[in-house]
């Protein structure tokens, strides 16, 4: 009876941890449908004109307009990097509607992008303090303003 | 990521919460007892059906000042029976009730390297007498306790490896208890099964390896402590979704040799939940 009892749990907790039901992958694919449309077109521009390797491992052809890219070491769990998160989007340059409320980790290559609002001007140094605070080791980063323009800053060792 | 192995010199959350100021809370239900009695390593017979049954529901929380200091609370509610050989027979006991409190202060050093983190860590302990020493079957000793804790864990996005060594000093207690030092290991190995960074769900599946020895308590002690030698393995899964995670884990009972004739511990099965803010 226990046995069975553990069983209905575990199952219910795949269930609502995972969300294996239909709607939620409904959400998941037009989500990223979302991210994939911002700004292709100046994405694209963007991209053919600004390949090169700039630091610390990011490349530029990876970043969009008013986002920030940061090379971040150590950063493999999301679980884990809540607390980054949580701090990046305390910053009210960051744009909550865009990603994921303004955030985006690929934990595959320890890449964390943050979407700018489009005119405000960008506390690099604060993200990089944030990232620190949050557990985590700040590398560099690739800041790109409204009209594609690109520069590295690398984090203070 | 979270300790899922509330482990006895681990703190609550081992990876998460490691950002300042970041805290958790986590309820974990533990249960464990057998009715096989064991004679050092042999199964004997058992005509009066001793035996000894333990639960214990455990609410922990963690916070984390940074990544290198945290502290840690556990606090188990105990729900326990076992038939004991008195004059001869066999005398069923029970009780329940709130047991002692553990207060852990885990210092950890951490590394991060390129695609892994790992971090180093030691955690000095205390047991506080919470609990109450009363009765025939009491859920504590009434001592204060010290343990010590060291711990080196590594992640990377595929793989998660836990290495945990501990030791309890426990101090005699109330009515000439003393339960007896207990030294143990745990190995956790695992794997991030599964991610969606979309939703930041996701899956480990890990196998975990549990060793203890247990002095053998004086002749005082009334409680559940019981001196001998465990290994205990068995696979853990753990989820997470946002902030709360959830875990489950069955270890079967490998190599048991007991101190004397007493009752086997059994398989111990572990389930809990847990949020971090």
């Amino acid at each position: 009876m226990k046995v069975d009892l553990y069983t209905k749990i575990v199952l219910t907790a795949i269930g609502l941890f995972l969300n294996v039901t239909g709607d939620s992958k409904l959400t998941v694919i037009k989500d990223a449908v979302a991210v994939d449309r911002y700004d292709y077109k100046q994405y694209q521009q963007h991209s053919e004109t600004n390949t090169e390797f700039l630091s610390g491992g990011v490349d530029a052809s990876e970043i969009k307009p008013n986002e920030v890219i940061m090379e971040v070491h150590g950063v493999v769990c999301s679980f884990c990097a809540q607390g980054v998160k949580k701090k990046l989007r305390k910053f009210k340059f960051v744009d909550r509607n865009r990603l994921n409320k303004g955030i985006s980790m690929n934990m595959k290559n320890q890449r964390i992008t943050v979407a700018i609002k489009s005119g405000e001007k960008v506390d690099v140094q604060g993200l990089f303090k944030a990232v620190l605070s949050g557990g985590y080791e700040p590398i560099s980063a690739l800041i790109a303003d409204e009209d594609g323009n690109i520069r590295s800053v690398k984090a203070d060792a | 990521m979270v300790s899922i192995n509330s482990f006895a010199g681990q703190p609550v959350m081992d990876m998460a919460p490691r950002w300042e100021g970041g805290y958790g809370f986590q309820l974990r239900y533990e249960s464990y007892g057998s009715d096989i009695l064991l004679d050092g390593v042999s199964k004997i017979d058992n005509p009066l059906d001793i035996k000894n049954f333990v639960d214990k529901i455990w609410l922990e929380g963690v916070y984390t000042f940074d990544r290198s200091k945290r502290i840690t609370f556990k606090l188990p509610f105990i729900g326990q029976v076992r038939t004991k050989t008195i004059s001869g027979i066999g005398v069923k006991q029970k009780n329940s009730g709130v047991s002692d409190l553990v207060i852990g202060l885990p210092l950890k050093k951490y590394f991060n390297r390129g695609s892994e983190t790992s971090n180093w860590g030691f955690t000095p302990s205390l047991r506080l007498p919470t609990g109450s020493y009363s009765g025939d079957y009491p859920l504590s000793d009434g001592s204060w306790d010290l343990g010590l804790g060291l711990s080196y864990s590594t992640e990377t996005f595929k793989f998660y490896s836990l290495y945990d060594l501990f030791y309890w000093y426990n101090t005699e207690g109330k009515r000439n208890m003393r339960e007896g030092n207990e030294i143990g290991f745990d190995i956790n190995w695992g794997i991030h099964a599964f991610h969606n960074s979309k939703e930041n769900s996701g899956m480990f599946l890990m196998w975990d390896i549990g060793a203890r020895h247990h002095e053998k308590p004086n002749a005082f002690t009334l409680t559940s402590a019981s001196g001998g030698t465990h290994v205990h393995t068995g696979p853990v899964l753990m989820l997470y979704r946002e902030t709360m995670m959830f875990h489950v884990e069955y270890k079967w009972g490998v190599y048991e040799k007991m101190k004397g004739i007493n009752t086997s511990k059994g398989n111990i099965s572990q389930i809990s939940a847990g949020i971090t803010f």
